[in-house]
């Protein structure tokens, strides 16, 4: 005879998955209104640099079509620059996941996982705007079929599926990331601007560049589409903190993190170890994934003190990455992948030491 | 009795494989894998040795004494990798030095050691020798799969010739970067497994805990 049933727990918060899923797509929605806007800009800039549109390439196609004048981007040209760029990788990846994901419902009888739409908006948002049609294809279907329907499912994913395609392919196509054709494809890396200035010429590098700080915080330079902007990241991290999705612990314990592990190497000093903390925080697509991705409740800690682990072990392998490993330099992607995994251990670890103290308390 | 041997030389390929079912000699089935003639080789070494090494224990099986038996195996299958390594320097110099440590690394072959302990101590000569013959092919079965799927995928060609023409090169392939790195060969083994298992459902391993259901 069966007593215990092992199911769900019986617990009820005001939180369900249909409240969880409308504030994320609410909070990722100044991230993608500052993304069409700057890739835009950058993206009449660079053809303005260019002299011209490139031959054969598509995009540059689709804004000739609309009749843009590129020498004096202004507010409407550069809203359809952006479109142009964000809506078909938006889109090739909802056909792609999607597809995928209604062969998985089928096969298994089960509901088409509507969290797919949050998926291809991150996975939009983490891609360079120049990327190649194939590359939506082969990461977006490599998400939804190992990291969704294989190894997780919406609440059950131990990696965020969105993170598992960006990582397959910046791993899969090292060079053909390279940014957009017409974007400063500097040291032949993918992603910020600010990040391959640096490893080549230090922060004068960044600053002769004409970038500085606040550039980087707003967002008005070269990187993967959604993640130039600190400060749209912060507007959606408020949305999620505010809706209690996100933990602060685990943002804060980032920030520790950061500043811990950049100060250390700021004593040791000479090359990217000068790097101050408030630039680690503003450079690549760190801000974005640490909001977006790594708060994730299904794939971070669940206790408290966990969290706070979690969050710190993510600062500084972050800095550690950047700073040591040249073939990273915008390392979140990678850490993230490591830090997501070792949530269940540090939950684990933290429970064991509450049991502990208990016991040792009860004498 | 031929039907036996048959048997015992057929059944390491999909029944009772080393790598898909046991789940042996996965490390070197990683690092081998990239390109399909190190695969092709490194199956024909591990294939002779493992045969050679079953006849040679099988043969001396009733004079090992118990306790140092394990020693013993390791001694025979030792030399046979040298002989191996040496043949490969002497006329297949180019390709043993793409397979470097990994001749050497035989010995830890957890299949060659694992087929002289299980089987051939226990068998005759000529059983032990399609056993390893069988076993040797089983894995090398797997590792010409998985190497003909990297090699394809990773750089277009099979046996070091190109059959589809990279974007670098001006044609429309694009090669696949992953697929030369340790992951994919997890990725590729486990799917053949899953497929395997799939196929046959008897393999499929009955899970160590079960949620729920507890009896009380």
């Amino acid at each position: 005879m069966t007593l215990i049933n092992a199911t769900t727990v019986h617990i009820h918060s005001g939180n369900s998955i249909g409240r969880i899923r409308r504030l994320r797509l609410l909070a990722i929605i100044p991230v993608l209104i500052a993304a069409v806007i700057n890739t835009g800009y950058q993206y009449l800039l660079a053809v303005q640099a260019n002299g011209g549109f490139l031959a054969g390439e598509w995009r540059g196609g689709l804004v000739q079509f609309f009749n843009i004048d590129y020498s004096s981007p202004g507010g409407a040209s550069i809203v359809i620059a952006g479109l142009v760029h964000v809506i078909p990788v938006f889109a090739i990846a909802m056909l792609a996941g999607g597809f995928c994901e209604r062969l998985f419902a089928d096969n298994r009888n089960r509901p088409f996982d509507k969290g797919i739409l949050y998926t291809a908006l991150l996975f939009t948002l983490l891609m360079p705007p120049g990327v190649a049609v194939f590359h939506i294809i082969f990461g977006m279907a490599f998400a939804i079929i190992v990291a969704q329907g294989i190894f997780g499912g919406e609440g059950r994913a131990f990696l965020n599926p969105a993170l598992v395609g960006v990582a397959i392919v910046q791993i899969s196509f090292p060079a053909a990331l390279t940014s957009h054709p017409l974007w400063t494809g500097l040291n032949g890396y993918a992603g910020s601007k600010e990040l391959a200035l640096y490893h080549q010429q230090n922060l004068e590098g960044v600053a002769w560049s004409g970038l500085d700080w606040w550039q980087a915080f707003l967002g008005s330079s070269q990187g993967l589409m959604g993640s130039t902007s600190v400060l749209a990241v912060l507007l959606g991290a408020m949305v999620l903190l505010y809706g209690r999705i996100a933990s602060w612990r685990l943002l804060a314990g980032q920030l520790l993190g950061v500043i811990l592990a950049a100060s250390v190497f700021n004593l040791l000093g000479g090359g990217i170890r000068d790097l101050p903390w408030y630039w680690h925080l503003v450079m690549g697509s760190y801000a974005f994934a640490a909001v977006f991705i790594a708060t994730d409740p299904s794939s971070s800690a669940a206790t408290n003190a966990g969290r706070w682990a979690q969050g710190i072990l993510l600062g500084i392998l972050l800095v550690l990455m950047r700073v040591l490993n040249d073939s990273h330099p915008d390392s979140v992607i990678p850490v993230l992948l490591l830090v997501s995994m070792t949530a269940p251990l540090i939950d684990h670890i933290v429970m064991w030491f509450n049991i502990r103290r208990r016991e040792l308390n009860r004498g | 009795m031929a039907n036996k041997y048959w048997d015992t030389l057929t059944r390491p390929l999909l029944d009772d494989n080393p790598v898909t079912l046991q789940i042996l000699g996965i490390c070197s089935a990683l690092a081998v894998t990239t390109s399909l003639d190190t695969a092709l080789v490194m199956t024909v070494a591990v294939t002779c040795v493992l045969a050679l090494s079953a006849v040679a224990v099988s043969l001396i099986r009733n004079h090992i004494p118990h306790s140092i038996r394990i020693i013993v195996q390791i001694t025979i299958i030792a030399s046979l990798v040298i002989i191996v390594d040496l043949v490969l320097k002497a006329f297949f110099f180019e390709i043993g030095q793409r397979l470097s440590v990994f001749v050497g690394l035989i010995v830890t072959n957890c299949i060659v050691l694992g087929r002289a302990e299980g089987f051939a101590m226990r068998n005759s000569v000529a059983a032990s020798f399609f056993d390893g013959i069988g076993n040797g092919l089983g894995y090398g079965l797997i590792l010409m799969l998985v190497g003909a799927i990297r090699e394809f995928f990773g750089r277009g060609s099979l046996f070091g010739k190109q059959i589809l023409i990279p974007v670098t090169q001006g044609g429309g392939f694009e090669p696949l970067h992953i697929m030369l790195l340790p992951p994919s060969a997890f990725f590729i083994i486990a799917g053949i497994i899953w497929f395997i298992r799939r196929k046959r459902p008897q393999q499929v391993e009955k899970p160590e805990f079960q949620h729920g259901g507890e009896e009380s």
